[in-house]
């Protein structure tokens, strides 16, 4: 429900001007683990109508919960300020929304809310069972296993032998990962040198750094497209949290090479320095 | 039973690329699958009896309910995470299934200009969405008996015959907001089914009219907070408008 596109007949705390002076706001924190996944929620409220409400079991907390990518919706009606969801994890995949209210759960009689914007006079409504009184934001979370192992590379890129004898190192953008094909020659050069500490910035710069500059013009440009993909959700949610990274204009194509490198961290940089190491051991041995 | 296998991801692409661009769509056409398992992985968390046999679909009967059942209890440890995972059903339609798709989906009556979208649409997922789930035809079998699986009813699989009896059901409800709050669904299930003399004439004009209106009520007010009775007795509150549907 896009409550902020809607006019009630009633007034709601929380959209527009309704009710003033007042505010009710849920803070959020999610817990992924293996097997369950907890969303936490903290809520703050200081309209006097809706705490007497709730206290007298009238009105409750609601959490929506809805991941649009497996069939998954519930609701839950709180009635504490604080509370722990626990959903199992292979429920919910990537994007997942949530919506916060403060709802009707029996029906209520000449309703009136402290505060409501004098526009409302002396009117009074009534009130329905899952009539929204309150509204408090409506975010989201990625619902991966891990956030910190999304700053890896590896969780959403891999690279791959392709079946063209010397051809060029392709990429495709796939619905989980970015997939980096190599000839089979250079494959199995790469499979070898792989785990080489000292080779790994030189892939990064020669591999992943071209392909990663792609990527996020592909998720700038063509957002509608890859919206729904793993690759792209792994980026967001760094996007979004990571403090370097929130300082960029993603929507600035000239940016994009500088944000990649941002996130493999100054690739060019090291590589260089790797090579210039390398070649001093190999200067001295001789 | 085997461990499953899946298709890469990049081969996924690739095949959908061919399609889009008209490239070797003639082996759509073969009887016999004309792909191999050169490009997959085993996924060693799903297994699955060696042999799975659909009822391949006639000229009267698409079998869709049956299939539903029998895909359902073969892969019954898909969790809704795995149910999502677009090279499965790709691998599905393209091998394992392929002539029970031949059979389903005969590319033979199709426009050449039409022919890209609809393999698109029923041999591939081509984003991952609820809509594009339920247009892939094996996944549209597991999903439909995942959200309508009841084990505490006497026939588990009763509201899953009900939501094969109409397309409305999987093409607006299943996917829907409203209808993947599953109280929700399986509430207007039921509802239709203890309903039977309302719905017996002009039943897709009748459901649909109750979709639409459960639909606007839902667009101001937080309905999944009701329970199952409370959302049937709204729906009963429709029925003197119901009963006025004498049409599509």
């Amino acid at each position: 429900m896009k409550i902020n596109n809607l006019s009630l007949p009633h007034p709601v705390l929380g959209v527009n001007d309704d009710v003033q002076q007042y505010s009710f706001k849920m803070v959020l924190f999610v817990d992924l683990q293996q097997d369950f996944i907890t969303i936490r929620t903290q809520a703050h409220l200081d309209n006097p109508t809706l705490i007497k409400l709730i206290n007298n079991g009238i009105a409750a907390y609601c959490v929506e919960v809805e991941c649009p990518q497996t069939f998954f919706r519930e609701t839950y009606l709180l009635v504490k300020p604080e509370n722990d969801i626990r959903i199992e994890s292979c429920r919910l995949r990537n994007k997942v929304n949530l919506a916060f209210y403060i709802v009707a759960i029996k029906k209520i009689s000449d309703y009136q809310i402290v505060g409501a914007n004098e526009d409302y006079g002396k009117h009074t409504f009534d009130i329905e069972k899952g009539d929204v009184l309150a509204f408090g934001g409506s975010p989201f979370f990625y619902a991966h296993k891990d956030w910190q192992s999304l700053k890896a590379v590896k969780s959403f890129m891999d690279i791959e032998k392709s079946n063209e004898e010397n051809g060029p190192m392709h990429i495709t953008l796939s619905n989980e990962k970015i997939i980096v094909s190599l000839s089979p020659k250079d494959y199995e050069r790469f499979f070898f040198y792989q785990e080489t500490d000292a080779l790994a910035p030189v892939f990064h710069s020669s591999i992943v750094l071209p392909t990663l500059i792609y990527a996020i013009h592909e998720m700038v440009a063509s957002q509608t497209e890859h919206e729904g993909t793993d690759w792209y959700s792994c980026l967001d949610f760094m996007r979004r949290q990571d403090e370097k990274l929130k300082k960029f204009n993603w929507g600035d194509f000239s940016q994009i090479p500088i944000i990649a490198q941002t996130i493999l961290d100054n690739p060019i940089n090291r590589m260089l320095t790797s090579m210039a190491e390398l070649y001093k051991q190999g200067a001295s041995e001789e | 039973m085997i461990i499953q296998r899946i298709y890469k991801s990049s081969f996924v692409e690739k095949l959908k690329v061919n399609v889009k661009n008209s490239v070797d769509l003639e082996k759509y056409f073969e009887d016999i699958s004309p792909f191999t398992d050169e490009e997959t992985y085993v996924n060693p968390e799903i297994e699955v009896p060696k042999e799975i046999r659909l009822h391949l679909p006639g000229s009267r009967n698409d079998f869709e309910f049956e299939n539903s059942k029998i895909i359902f209890e073969a892969y019954k440890n898909l969790n809704p995470t795995k149910a999502t995972d677009i090279r499965l059903w790709t691998y599905l339609t393209h091998r394992t299934f392929w002539q029970y798709m031949r059979k389903r989906r005969p590319v033979e009556q199709q426009p050449k200009e039409k022919l890209p979208d609809y393999i698109l649409n029923h041999w591939f997922i081509n984003s991952l969405s609820t809509s594009n789930l339920l247009r892939n035809d094996i996944s549209l079998l597991w999903w439909c008996s995942y959200m309508t699986y009841d084990k505490n009813r006497k026939d588990p699989y009763e509201l899953t015959s009900e939501v094969f009896t109409m397309l409305d059901y999987t093409r607006h409800l299943l996917p829907g907001f409203q209808g993947r709050h599953n109280t929700f669904l399986r509430s207007l299930l039921e509802f239709v089914i203890e309903n039977k003399g309302i719905f017996q004439e002009h039943k897709e004009g009748k459901v649909r009219l109750l979709m639409r209106k459960s639909n606007y009520i839902a667009g101001y007010r937080i309905i999944p907070t009701y329970t199952g009775a409370e959302l049937k007795s709204l729906f009963a509150s429709f029925i003197p408008e119901i009963r006025t549907v004498t049409g599509r």
